[in-house]
């Protein structure tokens, strides 16, 4: 009895994994380089990608028709790439904050459906910078 | 101050050496005084880490800003409760409060056994030592609280807490958290121990099942807490993100959960006992693995700790244990198997071996996606991350199948379970659960999963009640009680048979709460004051646009009327905050959107002030119905009341702890 | 130097504490050796327990009369066993 038992766990645990595998399958975000973004054949029509990455300084947008509408520029070292969300954006997102995004790009264009800040979950800073001396 | 704290934990670290060297000395020579030294020595241990922490509180509250820790996460202006809880919020500072959460339980086992289990202790005292030597070594040499501040000039006013985690549920957060990972380790070491001294029987079981069920609920509620606090103060209207981090806690929980019930099966079969032994310490090594996935960051999430060289040290550690352990496992594999043998697969042994393989299965599957990132990365070269759709794909039907065998399991006899119980047992739950599936689907839900987990909240909901309803009517018939005595005499009589049912009771309503992510609605608005919209059924208007000073941040607050058939139901005040608002530095101040909620037990109106353009007086506004939210803090509540049943000191017994 | 008294202090009172013991004679491991002694009475503990819920069990309806019947008298041929084992180790005094 516990060979036909450890068989059927077993083939139920093969059965989850295999589940599992299954899972990736349409869900699974390359998180990329705007490098690789732009130079690489890996972008199909409606292909979607994970990017980090930080906002250039002086690069955001908005529209005045729909303060919704934002648009602004990614940067990881010397690599560029322009960036429209229309959503509300979180509340550490500004002049070079660290962000991820994730949506389609069209060529030349990031459409972001997801953005998220890398936000100080521990406010870390540099006691040099915060001028608490005076 | 900061000397005498430091002087303090590297003494520990002595004396914490010297106690395994003792230990191993003891079980060679054989002389109790050696272990007798080595006992008062470890507590002394804990002793010593309780006066740094407490050396490090009173930095804290002092703010004595020479102690670069004080300087970095508390400022003059903090409140009095938040200096107190930012011992646990920056690395040091919390390697030490986790050092000092294991000293206190390291105490309690020493006390607690101090003339039991006497083939046991030298083991369990020498691994504990060993997990608080690693942790010694942590805050001795690399990341020490006590640090002085590494300026050149006097700091006049420390940095302050990260406004978001002043809350008080954040500043509990943490430390339930810890109180959970940590309380693994005895378990664990009682485990260690059992395989040195080749004790393999149900002794160790039983002198951790209590431990286990406290630790497994601090966990939890240190998970539930995360989610409230996550849904009530950040704003993107969710209590769960399937973040890395979220999953790291998340792992241990779940074979946690399987160890709790397949310990039930050796204490009265004596079978399972390799599996508890895997479990125990797979648990054990996902709690060390889960402070090394949070504290690399070789997996990206949006809880950014600092990236620190501590990542390689809790790898090493990890390994050791893996290593250790498994060599103990395999040399007394002989000694561990049992001549028992399951029977049948209708049987409550077979409905506990299943619940195991799925709780296991789930663990492998977020353990499985959250670690694809870095796997594909060394495979492929590109990391392929999985979010949150892969994970609820993955987890709702496993979790559906975990909730069936959760109505099934407790009402299989052991060993066998013949035909006539079955239907006997199973009829009724079995058309509670279609006829509620069935109305479910009458009343509008088309998709499958809703309406299947409706279907099985009713069955096991029904299960449950029915074995209450039994277990009243028998005693009132033998004891002549009425229904109230009856039931406060059972759950007495058997406090860990109806926690238990009582725990999967909160899981249940956990599960409804789960349904209604189903139904949720979310919009966002660019309003300007006098503006309406609609969403589900509700009317809201921005009525007003205030603004105001209040002593650490600049706020604006809009009034949301929200009216539904044109009744009016509330108002609600989202708040769009700017923290430091006087720093002449605009770096250094913070924008805070602070949400506010209306909660109903059908569903919660939930609006978010994103933003505002000061020029057009333009704000942009998310409003979120999020149905049936209510059912999981209930859920939580009520899986808090039936644990502290299961735990509660049972006095006719000599207490087992 | 009033951090290093009060190390000095903290140090001289834990040392004299945990070496106390070293200064008593010298006893011996004792019950170092095996003994499944406790074990057993864990064990016969949890049977009688088992027993007691099985009956409750059946009481309430849950079990059945067949199961009923084989899983008592497999439980009470398991206690009588164990019960015959414990008086053949006769009494340990220094049981723990």
């Amino acid at each position: 009895m516990n060979k036909k038992f450890a068989s059927v766990i077993i083939a139920v645990a093969l059965l989850m994994m295999v589940w599992v595998g299954l899972g990736f399958e349409g869900n699974e975000l390359p998180y990329i380089t705007i490098q690789d973004l732009t130079a690489k054949e890996m972008n199909k029509p409606g292909k979607r990608f994970r990017l980090g990455g930080n906002v250039k300084e002086g690069s955001i947008a908005r529209s005045d028709a729909d303060p919704l509408a934002l648009s602004f520029i990614l940067f990881q070292e010397d690599q560029q790439l322009p960036v429209s969300y229309h959503k509300i954006v979180p509340d550490m997102f500004k002049d070079g904050s660290e962000v991820i995004v994730e949506g389609i790009f069209d060529g030349e264009r990031f459409y972001a459906d997801n953005l998220m800040t890398k936000c100080a979950s521990r406010y870390e800073g540099d006691l040099r910078k915060a001028d608490t001396s005076i | 101050m900061p000397t005498y704290g430091a002087a303090l934990l590297s003494l520990s670290l002595g004396l914490c050496f010297l106690t395994v060297v003792l230990i191993s000395l003891y079980v060679r020579m054989g002389d109790k005084r050696l272990f007798f030294v080595a006992e008062r020595m470890c507590l002394s241990v804990c002793f010593l880490v309780a006066l740094a922490t407490i050396a490090l509180l009173a930095g804290l509250l002092k703010s004595d800003f020479d102690i670069d820790y004080v300087a970095k996460y508390t400022s003059i202006g903090t409140p009095t409760i938040y200096k107190f809880s930012a011992l646990w919020a920056g690395q040091s500072g919390s390697l030490l409060f986790w050092l000092f959460v294991l000293c206190g339980y390291v105490a309690v086992v020493l006390v607690q056994n101090r003339n039991r289990h006497k083939r046991l202790m030298p083991y369990v005292i020498m691994t504990l030592s060993v997990i608080q030597m690693f942790f010694l070594l942590m805050v001795n040499f690399v990341a020490n609280p006590f640090a002085p501040v590494d300026t050149d000039f006097v700091v006049r006013d420390g940095l302050g807490l990260n406004p978001l985690l002043q809350n008080p549920t954040m500043a509990i957060h943490p430390p339930m958290l810890y109180l959970g990972y940590v309380g693994f380790s005895v378990p664990f070491a009682f485990a260690i121990a059992a395989l040195f001294s080749r004790q393999l029987d149900a002794v160790w079981v039983r002198s951790i099942r209590r431990w286990t069920l406290f630790t497994w609920l601090t966990l939890g509620i240190g998970i539930l807490l995360g989610g409230w606090w996550a849904y009530n103060e950040l704003g993107w209207g969710g209590y769960w993100a399937w973040d890395p981090v979220e999953n790291a806690s998340l792992m241990p929980w779940l074979t946690g959960t399987a160890f709790i019930h397949s310990i039930i099966i050796q204490e009265k079969k004596n079978m399972l006992r390799v599996w508890n032994m895997i479990l125990i310490l797979v648990t054990f090594l996902l709690c060390i693995f889960g402070t090394f996935l949070t504290r690399s960051g070789i997996v990206s999430s949006v809880h950014s700790f600092t990236q620190s060289s501590l990542g390689p040290m809790f790898l090493s550690f990890v390994l050791l244990i893996l290593v250790v352990s498994t060599y103990l496992l395999l040399s007394r594999l002989d000694d561990l198997k049992t001549e028992k043998r399951m029977e049948s697969f209708v049987s409550r042994e077979s409905g506990f071996l299943f619940n195991n393989v799925v709780f296991v299965s789930i663990c492998f599957a977020v353990l499985w996606g959250t670690m694809f990132p870095v796997i594909s990365e060394a495979v492929t070269g590109t990391q392929i991350t999985v979010g949150a759709p892969f994970f609820n794909q993955i987890t709702i039907p496993i979790g559906l199948l975990l909730l069936t065998l959760a109505g099934i399991g407790p009402l299989l006899a052991w060993r066998r379970t013949s035909k006539e119980s079955l239907t006997r047992n199973f009829s009724i739950p079995v058309l509670a659960g279609l006829t509620t599936a069935a109305l479910a689907m009458i009343g509008g839900m088309r998709s499958i999963y809703p309406v299947v987990t409706a279907g099985l909240t009713a069955f096991v909901t029904s299960t449950i009640a029915m074995e209450f309803w039994r277990g009243i009517t028998v005693r009132r018939r033998k004891f002549d009680e009425n229904i109230l005595q009856a039931l406060l005499k059972m759950i007495s009589k058997n406090r860990s048979r109806y926690g238990g049912y009582i725990v999967h009771i909160g899981i249940v309503l956990m599960f409804v709460g789960f349904i209604g992510k189903a139904f949720d609605e979310d919009r966002e608005w660019v309003m300007s004051v006098g503006d309406e919209v609609r969403i589900a059924g509700y009317g809201i208007t921005l009525s007003a646009l205030d603004e105001e000073e209040r002593p650490n941040h600049y706020t604006w607050i809009a009034t949301l009327d929200v009216t539904k058939e044109g009744e009016k139901v509330t108002s609600l005040h989202p708040e769009k905050r700017i923290y430091f608002h006087r720093n002449p530095n605009p770096d250094r101040r913070q924008p805070h959107s602070e949400l506010s909620l209306h909660s109903t037990w059908r569903e919660d109106v939930y609006s978010v002030f994103g933003g505002i353009d000061l020029e057009s007086e333009l704000l942009t506004i998310k409003i979120m119905v999020n149905r049936l939210v209510r059912f999981v803090w209930l859920g939580g509540y009520v899986l808090l009341f039936g644990t502290v049943i299961a735990l509660w000191p049972d006095r006719r017994r000599g207490t087992e702890v | 130097m009033f951090a290093v008294l009060m190390i000095g202090i903290t140090f001289a009172l834990v040392m004299g504490f945990t070496v106390q013991p070293l200064f008593s004679s010298r006893e011996e491991g004792g019950d170092v050796s095996p003994t499944d002694r406790s074990a057993l009475e864990l064990r016969k503990q949890s049977i009688l327990e088992q027993i007691k819920e099985l009956e409750l069990e059946h009481e309430m309806g849950t079990v059945s009369p067949a199961d009923f019947q084989r899983n008592r008298i497999e439980l009470k041929q398991e206690a009588s066993n164990i019960m015959d084992q414990l008086d053949s180790m006769g009494t340990d005094p220094a049981g723990d």
